[in-house]
């Protein structure tokens, strides 16, 4: 029920209840305020008769007949007059009108009960009441005699009957009044329900907005998508769902102020706004995070919708007077193939913004295989468990070619997973599911442990191989490390010296108080350390040069660059890590050496170790004892002119 | 505030008020009045004739200010 009509009930109700206890009251009061009234009026009558009585009684001059004369004159024609003695003994009356009404008592009896009324002088008015008819009474005393005259009136009760004046008034003013309660609460209740309904608007309106930005937030995001996604349902339509996130918002924030970043999200918010269709609606997450909705939109649609964002966002900022640039990454996912309910959709257009954050896309669609819950992703991960456990994975190896010398100076460990239905994993697929479900740890183990065991196994045959095992960022956040790899040294008889820890610079630097701790431990141990992909990191030079790093391994993309369009500028930069190394004692890894020519230019610029398919791929232990009796043991220049190019043989294929 | 006087009163909502208002008047000011006493037959009239104004008109104010219209939408 609306509260109007509550309050419009409540309010005629109690006016309802107000006018019946009114009229209730009046109808008990009203007798007695009539019988009062009139014995009142009779007791001034009855002094009047009493003055008039007083000559004509000295004089012993009345009678029935006087005393009515006087009744004619005084009083009325249905007042009665009685004349009493000091003992009560009637001296005289007045003739009792004689009427046909079947309700008249007998003059007998009435003067009977006026002998009868008790003779204090203090009791002198009051009601006499017959069985059928009520008379009022009052008496005087009769000036200068002991005798005393008294009144009789008979009460009328006509005001009692319905219809009579006083009925007819109080039922008029109850309909005035209710006419008047009924405005008063129409009018009143009008107010208080604007108001509430204003209140409540506001209330409501606060629950489904975003304070700073004024968008709908994530709740009524959710209601709007589930709502539509309904809809969708029963018209078979598609709905698109774009969450996006401003990349590096954070250091907006930590640089240049919260405000400045808030006004960043408003302005962000007003310009997607903009591009939007009247039916879209976008949303703030919360942070940096939106979120945009298309009813409708099926794929090609939403490619040119998210487009036209990255478009509308390209544009630069310019707050307080700076001009910012900022990018977007954002995730697509699209009801009903991405998702039939809106909490899951969300769920995925997160997990894409994700992934096209991760690789610098500006947008990506919700794949199920990026997705770490998805089905695919949860069966390989219980696989790659299995598989760790039961030892179901291999190590390849790649040689590192010592340039000076020719000779093997070791080889890389790379795990590789022989899936037993999907076949070969890639290491860039279930590495990265590794890292995301709390795997990475067993499979460093596992790798740890197989690389150090094969290293004994080579060193008692004789070979002196040192093997290169790479660590991933949460490896270096394990205290534990230096202690495991010192007992799985020592379990299989392997010198520390001969194995080498390659960490990205990413790694290093995640927590890099701890990593550098880790390290500097791993360093006391005798074991050598090298930055991976040196080049493509964001860290500090004077950071790295405080570490105990032995060798710096360049990123591949420069070595393969060397061959390519911009071979000089990457050139350049080979040539500036090489002197960088050498002029803070690090020994220089070339990685993806694939052509003679590239070989060459690394030679005279001073690399000192060079790794790639020009000398061999990863190979497996038989592969690899088979390739080092027939040509690692070569010197360099030997190996260059004979060996074929392997590229033709990338296991991925 | 604009005062528009639109119509509020719908038909049944009219006949309702009309018939009210003559049973109002009847009582009051009718052959051999229902209603003796004066002052009440005034306030008894006074009503009927305001109510019968608004029913004529289709307009009642106070529905205005408490935004009920009893006009069929449909």
């Amino acid at each position: 029920m609306p509260i109007r009509t509550q309050l419009l009930m409540a309010f005629v109700g109690v006016t309802l209840l107000a006018l019946v206890i009114f009229g209730m009251v009046a109808y008990w009061l009203l007798p007695d305020a009539v019988r009062s009234q009139e014995a009142s009026m009779l007791k001034g009558l009855s002094q009047r008769v009493g003055a008039r009585l007083r000559a004509p009684l000295a004089r012993g001059d009345v009678d029935g007949a006087a005393l009515s004369r006087l009744r004619e004159r005084l009083v009325g024609p249905d007042t009665f007059i009685v004349l009493l003695d000091s003992r009560q003994r009637v001296l005289g009356s007045s003739q009792l009108t004689a009427t046909d009404d079947d309700q008249a008592v007998h003059p007998e009896r009435i003067l009977a009960a006026v002998q009868a009324l008790p003779s204090d002088a203090k009791t002198d008015q009051g009601v006499l009441d017959f069985a059928r008819r009520q008379y009022a009474w009052a008496r005087s005393p009769i000036p200068g005699s002991s005798d005393v005259v008294t009144l009789l009136h008979p009460l009328s009760l006509d005001y009692m009957r319905f219809g009579s004046t006083l009925w007819m008034r109080l039922l008029a003013t109850a309909l005035f009044v209710m006419w008047v309660a009924v405005w008063a609460a129409l009018l009143l209740s009008s107010i208080i329900a604007r108001r509430l309904n204003e209140k409540n608007a506001a209330l409501s309106y606060q629950a489904h907005h975003d304070g700073l930005t004024g968008l709908p937030n994530r709740g009524m995001l959710n209601e709007h998508l589930n709502e539509l996604t309904v809809r969708a349902r029963q018209n078979g339509q598609t709905v698109g769902l774009f969450v996006m996130d401003l990349d590096r918002f954070k250091e907006i924030n930590d640089t240049l102020g919260h405000p400045f970043g808030d006004q960043l999200l408003k302005m962000v918010g007003m310009r997607v706004r903009g591009i939007l269709r009247e039916n879209d609606l976008i949303a703030r997450l919360g942070g940096d995070e939106f979120a945009v909705v298309l009813p409708g939109a099926g794929r090609k649609d939403a490619v040119s919708c998210a487009m036209r964002i990255v478009h509308v966002l390209e544009r630069a900022f310019s707050i307080d007077g700076l001009n910012l640039h900022i990018k977007t990454s954002l995730g697509i996912a699209i009801y009903p193939e991405d998702g039939d309910a809106a909490d899951l959709l969300i769920q995925h257009a997160d997990t894409a913004m994700y992934k096209a954050k991760k690789s610098g896309a500006d947008y990506r669609f919700y794949d199920s295989a990026d997705d770490p819950y998805s089905v695919r992703r949860l069966t390989l991960t219980s696989d790659l468990r299995t598989a760790i456990e039961r030892d179901q994975l291999l190590l390849h190896y790649q040689p590192k070619i010592h340039l000076a010398s020719g000779q093997v100076s070791g080889v890389e460990a790379l795990v590789r997973w022989q899936h037993p239905e999907h076949g070969f994993m890639p290491p860039d697929e279930f590495i990265p599911l590794a890292e995301q479900t709390g795997l990475i740890g067993a499979l460093t183990d596992w790798v740890l442990n197989e690389a150090i065991r094969q290293c004994g196994v080579w060193g008692r045959e004789g070979r002196d191989l040192r093997v290169a095992v790479n660590l991933s960022a949460h490896s270096l956040k394990n205290p534990h490390l230096p202690a495991d790899i010192a007992g799985m040294l020592d379990a299989w008889g392997v010198a520390p010296q001969r194995l080498v820890l390659e960490i990205t610079e990413s790694a290093m630097m995640e927590d890099h108080e701890l990593a550098a701790d880790i390290v500097h431990r791993l360093d006391q141990m005798g074991i050598a350390i090298a930055i991976d992909d040196f080049g493509t990191g964001f860290s500090s030079l004077a950071y790295l040069q405080r570490l105990p790093v032995h060798e710096i391994k360049i990123d591949k993309s420069f070595v393969i660059g060397m061959d390519g369009a911009e071979n000089e500028s990457n050139a350049v930069i080979v040539r500036s890590i090489v002197d960088l190394a050498h002029n803070i004692g690090c020994k220089v890894v070339a990685e993806g050496v694939e052509n003679d020519a590239v070989l060459g230019r690394l030679r005279a610029f001073g690399v000192d170790i060079a790794q790639g398919y020009h000398f061999s791929r990863p190979l497996a232990v038989e592969a690899l004892v088979h390739w080092l009796a027939s040509s690692g043991r070569s010197n360099a220049e030997e190996y260059e002119s004979t060996s074929p190019p392997l590229i033709s043989a990338i296991s991925r294929a | 505030m604009t005062l528009r006087f639109q119509r509020n009163i719908g038909i049944l909502d009219m006949m309702l008020r009309i018939g009210i208002s003559a049973v109002f008047l009847y009582a009051a000011m009718g052959p051999g009045p229902l209603i003796r006493d004066s002052f009440a037959a005034g306030v008894v009239t006074a009503l009927a004739v305001g109510n019968l104004v608004a029913a004529l008109t289709r307009f009642c104010p106070l529905y205005m200010v408490a935004g009920i219209n009893t006009c069929r939408t449909d």
